[in-house]
């Protein structure tokens, strides 16, 4: 090798050696090295430069722990410590470190454990990033989300209380309306009480829909269960429909009912009740001919409780795929043409659902447009002793 | 409603017939003892546990009223004794756990004849004539600080186990363990653990006690460790090389012995 090249080299050399150092010391983020006892062997001027320490301040009998406010050091010696030693590394755990003026940073912190040789010591590498940005966004995010939570439940009280004070009047309406009809008004007045009692009837439901799902929503619903005998809550609710049903002379309404049914069982019979009601009436309302079934069968059976699949199916219209993963939404239908041509809310099959959420059951459904719907759902239910 | 020994992820293991109960610390769970308990297997029963919210628990019969104090999960340690029908046994606690196991041998003697108290403190928080190390600003800080770290655990823990795929045991672990501790357990225990007072109950223990002080232990500082020694009726103070809080994983070699030796 020449003079030259050697001189090329070395100079090559040098700045390798100063590029290293210098990314060490003046990187953007501080680097520390301890003792697994967190003894400070090692630190970046970064560092030292975000804390105000001089290097001999910290590399004088220091621990790493030391640097960190009094509540920091609880997590670090009852979480992070126990995590480094049984995985060897840790990361991204957020500390406040305590300046020399006292003033705290919020910082991130990265360990990893090097294991020493025969004669050496193992060393603990520290990655600490600046988080001061980050803690800012995550108090902002954590304000912005409160104060979301607490707008909704506002509305969500504003709407259960106008929906009730809206109920009491039309309760009165429809009640005055069923004895104006026995009235014996004339057959032109007649007319009119028609209307006003199917418009009172559907402005009620709705009311009373609103006013469930907000109560659902607002997690005021609770599961009041008692024992009940699962075919004759079947029985009535069947016989409820019927007369719904009977509107379609082409719809038939089957009921099958699985003979191994336990005769007793516990369970909200109301909110069961009116999930059933509300399918076999959603299903009897989009079928114009063919038929409605209801099956009820036995999935598992022990000692202590029954499972229980339901499934309401119909031969009616069906829901598009494109508006299927919707279904269960507020205020959301099958098309926007089947509100102006049926009538309803909306509202039916979001209460179902979440009525079911309160037995931790979810409800599933199948559709092919023309060919019918099909609804289903498994239930859980304690065995109750024979009456 | 599952066992209190499924509950509570109860393991039995060891040819020995006396028990030797470990109960873990906050922040933990029974890995805790996996350097440690391994070496009393030949001459004991040895049984660990998580306390519910912890480790592989059952979190679904957590009752946030029953852990208000200390109380709630001594009753813990109590009905797994009951359900392995364990008596005149080893209780060892870790941190936290010492003074719990010191709550449980007071209100059923029979259970422990003898005590391993590591890094004990009755009192966190400093008071008249009292230095526990805290104040009562440093313990808010702390719950305060559970939030923002358990938010950080939950979204950057996964791709760290993802990311070591030459030694899955360790991701396994992590999933199962310290991932899966339960923000809102983690800060009712920091509550119950760090504004407890145990003193009055120390000179009333009846059961032999061991004191293991650690070297530099901010959350149980020596002087903490003579009050224990110092108020119990019958005990012996043991000062570890070991430097933390931890002497189960960082000197388990040392922490052995150490009991070892008071058991013999």
């Amino acid at each position: 090798m020449d003079e030259s090249t050697r001189h090329t080299q070395s100079v090559h050399d040098a700045l390798l050696e100063e590029d290293a150092a210098d990314l060490y010391e003046f990187a953007p983020c501080g680097y520390l090295s301890t003792l697994h006892d967190g003894l400070i062997v090692k630190v970046n001027t970064t560092l030292l430069t975000w804390t105000g320490y001089q290097r001999d301040d910290l590399l004088q009998g220091r621990r790493w722990p030391e640097l960190l406010t009094m509540s920091g050091r609880i997590f670090y010696e009852t979480h992070f410590a126990p995590l480094l030693r049984m995985q060897g590394f840790v990361r991204e755990i957020a500390f406040d470190l305590v300046r020399q003026d006292g003033r705290p940073m919020p910082i991130l912190v990265n360990a990893l454990q090097r294991d020493g040789g025969e004669q050496l010591p193992g060393i603990t590498r520290w990655t600490v990033f600046d988080a001061t940005d980050r803690r800012r966004y995550e108090r902002e995010l954590l304000i912005a989300r409160n104060e979301a939570e607490q707008e909704a439940k506002t509305r969500s009280e504003l709407i259960a209380m106008l929906s009730h004070d809206i109920r009491t009047p039309l309760s009165a309406i429809v009640m005055a309306t069923s004895l104006l009809e026995r009235s014996q008004p004339t057959p032109e007045q007649a007319q009119f009480i028609r209307v006003l009692r199917s418009s009172g009837a559907n402005a009620l439901a709705l009311v009373n829909n609103v006013l469930d799902l907000s109560r659902l929503e607002a997690g005021r619903a609770v599961l009041r269960e008692r024992d009940f005998d699962m075919r004759a809550l079947a029985r009535d609710l069947v016989n409820g429909i019927k007369l719904l049903a009977n509107q379609k002379p082409g719809v038939a309404l089957n009921v099958t009912l699985d003979e191994r049914l336990p005769s007793r069982l516990k369970g909200d019979t109301g909110k069961l009740g009116q999930v059933l009601t509300n399918l076999l009436t959603n299903a009897i309302k989009f079928t114009h001919e063919g038929f409605v079934s209801l099956i009820i069968s036995l999935r598992e059976l022990t000692d202590q409780d029954a499972t229980l699949e339901f499934v309401v199916s119909d031969t009616g219209i069906g829901i598009p795929a494109d508006r299927l993963p919707r279904i269960f939404d507020e205020f959301t239908q099958g098309s926007d043409e089947i509100a102006d041509q049926y009538g309803g809310s909306g509202l039916g099959l979001a209460i179902t659902r979440k009525l079911l959420l309160l037995y931790e059951s979810e409800l599933t459904v199948t559709s092919t447009v023309g060919q019918g719907t099909t609804f289903s759902f498994t239930l859980r239910l304690p065995r109750a002793p024979e009456a | 409603m599952p066992s209190v020994l499924q509950r509570h992820n109860v393991s039995v293991s060891g040819s020995g017939t006396v028990p030797m109960l470990f109960a873990h610390g906050f922040g933990c769970d029974q890995n805790m003892w996996r350097h440690l308990a391994p070496a009393f297997e030949r001459d004991f029963r040895v049984i660990l546990f998580d306390y519910l919210g912890h480790g592989q628990s059952d979190r679904s019969t957590y009752e946030p009223h029953r852990y208000q104090t200390l109380d709630g999960y001594a009753d813990d340690v109590l009905e797994i004794c009951r359900a392995l029908d364990v008596r005149h046994g080893v209780f060892v606690g870790h941190s936290v756990s010492a003074m719990i196991g010191v709550l449980a041998a007071l209100r059923e003697p029979e259970r422990f004849d003898r005590l391993v108290l590591v890094g004990p403190s009755p009192r966190y928080i400093n008071d008249e004539g009292y230095v526990g190390g805290f104040t009562r600003q440093d313990i808010d800080g702390l719950i305060e600080s559970l939030d923002s770290n358990f938010l950080g655990w939950s979204s950057t823990m996964a791709p760290v186990i993802m990311g070591t795929p030459d030694r899955p045991e360790l991701g396994m672990e992590l999933t199962n363990g310290f991932c899966r501790t339960d923000p809102e357990v983690a800060k009712q225990f920091a509550r119950a653990t760090f504004l407890s007072d145990n003193r009055a109950d120390l000179p009333r223990v009846g059961a032999k006690c061991l004191v293991l002080q650690c070297a530099h232990d901010v959350i149980a500082p020596e002087a903490v460790g003579r009050y224990v020694h110092d108020h119990l009726p019958d005990s012996t103070f043991v000062q570890l090389q070991a430097t933390g809080h931890c002497p189960n994983l960082s000197a388990p070699e040392e922490t052995a012995d150490a009991i070892r030796a008071f058991l013999t």
